[in-house]
């Protein structure tokens, strides 16, 4: 009986010509599962004992592998006793002049970075017609090993890719970018660090204009499937955030065991994770520049924070104790308790501040000393929506609410019966436009997030005509600006990374920070001119 | 060191590489490009019959196509496909049909002299076998490529088995050829005559064997080495695109 169909894939087996009943692709997959035989052993021999001849102050042990430039032997330094890996470039390469010259940038660029997570380069030079590098030996597997012996959980992925985060921000703060970042580059060692290797194509970015000139045409450089968009299509301006894309294609294969080629299925969906991951996976694979992470940095912060959720505390000390630096507001991470707390104790302390208040036959420079419980408002909300207890989360949440409602009917009218009825309606529109823009701020995609901001924005103005309604137009126009600025401040001062996540935009948290700052202010300047007067 | 035993060190260079390379020789540069359009000739015809040409005209383009391509040594040096031969003679097929088209001359003049001999009849009967939808002429081009090469190592491995006087044994064991687990041992052993053991070894051997063949075969098609297992990888995704 003649099979039409692979019994393996289902695919139609070909009816004749040299394949006649075997299935290609099942064929290719087998064949790509199997590991490339390296070639007759004693050839392998007689090549070792080669180059053992050009370098004696090594003992060169045994050829490892064959990276994207040459050949890297595992050796011993005879003198300092210690293993190290040297790579040997081919020769029919190194008389290109154009690779002459990449070679000696990429040992300059590499000798530059001491770096747990980056193979360091211990010497370079010529020898005979060879050009070798001397790096860091990692004993272990790459990472393209482990993916095909399918020895990698999402938890071991997940402890994978922030240190290849901190490898890659580390390098790119000095200005170097790797451009092939793949998992034939990524090496574990048996502590299970993962050290980047093979900075092959470095760029550094502050020669740009040299580099231009010395650049062949438009040559590609870097594997397609983990090459950004931008390297193929304008690979003179391709900068850091390309090996951002190619990070992202490196975690969604970790995850899921597949490239993530034309439509993919999201990575929840494809192995056991947490779906925020896959809000990550995408930012870091947009096709254009500006809308992926800016920075590595930022992906390990939010890989991290979805990892270890309450934990987050516990992690930013860790790594500020290994020489982070300390973003603003720092201290508020390392309490070590649930939200619930933190929620509870910024609730008890907002209505002691009001009630306190309250008790006050006359308040000097008018009811807003009131709108000042607004922060203990939002500081409950969002250390209720850390807290692991699922009744506290929305209990605190909303009493949180309720604070800020009830200072906000306080702030516009100490005295309750004027245009009361509309002073409620204004607090509670307010707290809703608080709720909206901070929600905006930890969109994934910039158009849900203008939208949002926008509807925040309408509110506030809808709240200010509310409160003009009982009071003056000026009014009004002060309580846009006031209650505007105190909202985005302290949603932005709140907002910032490492404490709360996920990190909005740094551009936008400066920017409220600063409009935070000038609320302050101006708050400051309209009770001490009040107290003056009053 | 010599250049001999460089060569078994690992870097001895692969056609397209050495196609490629400015300090190949010549001779040696002209010869393993044609070797390599003899190989792959068949998804260029696919591709430009595709494109909407009859058969009549889709030998003649394709005749033509390779005529010129291979009296061109300079390969362009600003073209961004230069890693894989199979992406650069695609944009390479694409740049001669948009010429093509701009002057019939053109196509007249390919048409005499071709140095890779297409079997044009047999061309047309494969590609009428084909199945037809849903395809873009790229996917098709990948696709038939990936066939080409996997026959193509299938043939060199019979070859193999046939001089050392196999060939029956690679007949009939060419089945396992992606079977993967699936493999029928006893099925095989009695057609064969042999023991089940045996089949085992052998039909392993085999698989190797293929695998081996395999990997150079695409090795050939890169400029640089370390290529090759991506280059499978993305034909692997061209063949399975279509279930």
């Amino acid at each position: 009986m003649i099979e039409t169909k692979c019994s393996r894939c289902g695919a139609a087996l070909p009816r004749e010509g040299e394949l006649e009943g075997v299935c290609p692709a099942c064929l290719l997959r087998d064949a790509l599962a199997a590991p490339e035989e390296a070639g007759a052993e004693d050839d392998q021999q007689r090549g070792l004992a080669e180059v053992q001849a050009l370098f004696e102050d090594l003992e060169v042990l045994e050829r490892i592998g064959r990276g994207g430039m040459g050949v890297v032997y595992k050796a011993r330094q005879r003198r300092l006793d210690r293993l190290v890996a040297l790579k040997i470039l081919a020769p029919e390469r190194t008389r290109d002049a154009s690779f002459g010259g990449r070679f000696l940038r990429e040992a300059r660029a590499l000798a530059r970075l001491s770096h747990p997570n980056v193979v360091t380069v211990y010497d370079f030079g010529e020898r005979g017609e060879l050009c070798y590098l001397l790096m860091e030996y990692v004993e272990g597997q790459g990472l393209r090993e482990r993916i095909r012996a399918g020895e990698l959980p999402p938890e071991q992925a997940l402890a994978i890719v922030p240190q290849i985060c901190a490898g890659l921000q580390y390098a790119h703060e000095r200005g170097v970018v790797h451009r092939d970042i793949k998992p034939e580059n990524l090496l574990v060692d048996a502590e299970g660090r993962v050290k980047i290797a093979d900075f092959g194509l470095a760029k550094l970015l502050e020669h740009g204009a040299e580099l231009a000139t010395i650049t062949r045409g438009s040559q590609v450089m870097g594997t397609p499937h983990y090459m950004a968009p931008e390297q193929a299509t304008s690979p003179l301006a391709v900068d850091h955030r390309a090996d951002i894309y190619s990070l992202g294609v490196v975690f969604y294969e970790l995850l899921t065991g597949e490239l993530p080629v034309g439509v993919f299925e999201p990575p929840s969906r494809k192995a056991r994770v947490d779906a925020r991951f896959d809000e990550v996976v995408y930012k870091a694979l947009e096709r254009e520049p500006a809308r992926r992470y800016q920075a590595a940095r930022d992906v390990q912060s939010d890989v991290e924070h979805i990892s270890h959720g309450d934990a987050g505390a516990r992690l930013y000390a860790e790594r500020a104790g290994a020489g982070g630096e300390a973003p603003p507001l720092a201290w508020l991470a390392r309490i070590p308790a649930d939200g619930a707390l933190v929620a509870a104790a910024a609730l008890i302390a907002g209505v002691v501040w009001m009630a306190v208040l309250g008790l006050q036959e006359r308040l000097p420079g008018g009811p807003y000393w009131f709108a000042l419980a607004y922060p203990f408002g939002f500081l409950a909300m969002r250390g209720a929506q850390r807290s692991a207890l699922p009744g506290v989360r929305t209990a605190a949440v909303v009493a949180g609410f309720l604070v800020c409602a009830v200072s906000s009917v306080l702030t516009s009218n100490h005295d309750l019966e004027r245009g009361g009825a509309f002073q409620l309606i204004a607090g509670a529109v307010l707290v809703s436009s608080h709720l909206v823009f901070d929600s905006s701020l930890r969109c994934a995609t910039r158009e849900i997030a203008a939208i949002r901001g926008l509807i925040a924005f309408a509110l506030l103005v809808l709240a200010s005509a509310c409160h003009a309604a009982s009071y003056r137009p000026g009014e009004g126009i002060a309580y846009f600006f006031g209650m505007g600025a105190i909202v985005t401040g302290t949603t932005g001062v709140l907002s910032t990374p490492d404490v709360f996540q996920p990190a909005p935009p740094r551009a936008l948290l400066r920017a409220v920070t600063v409009a935070y700052a000038v609320a302050v202010v101006f708050a400051l300047a309209y009770f001490s001119e009040a107290w003056r007067l009053g | 060191m010599s250049s001999a035993s460089l060569d078994r060190a690992g870097f001895a260079p692969t056609r397209w590489s050495l196609v490629l390379s400015a300090r190949a020789n010549g001779t040696r540069a002209d010869a393993a490009l044609a070797e390599l359009c003899a190989i792959y000739w068949y998804p260029v015809y696919g591709f430009v019959r595709r494109r909407g040409h009859d058969s009549e005209s889709a030998r003649d383009l394709t005749q033509g196509f390779f005529a010129r391509f291979l009296e061109r040594r300079d390969v362009r040096r600003a073209d961004q496909e230069r890693g894989r031969f199979r992406a650069y003679l695609l944009g390479a097929v694409k740049h001669f049909l948009s010429d093509a088209r701009k002057s019939e001359r053109a196509l007249k003049r390919g048409a005499a002299h071709s140095s890779v001999s297409l079997d044009a009849g047999a061309a047309e009967k494969r590609y009428l076998t084909e199945p037809a939808g849903g395809e873009t002429p790229e996917e098709a081009y990948e696709r038939a490529w990936a066939l080409t090469l996997l026959e193509r190592v299938a043939a060199e491995l019979r070859a193999e088995y046939a001089g050392a006087g196999k060939a029956e044994l690679y007949d009939g064991l060419k089945g396992v050829l992606g079977q993967g687990e699936h493999v029928p041992y006893r099925e095989l052993a009695t057609a064969l005559g042999k023991s089940e053991g045996a089949v085992k070894v052998l039909a392993h051997e085999l698989r190797r064997r293929y695998g081996e063949r395999l990997h150079r075969a695409v090795a050939e098609t890169v400029a640089d080495p370390a290529d090759a297992e991506d280059e499978l990888r993305g034909l692997l995704a061209a063949l399975a695109r279509r279930k």
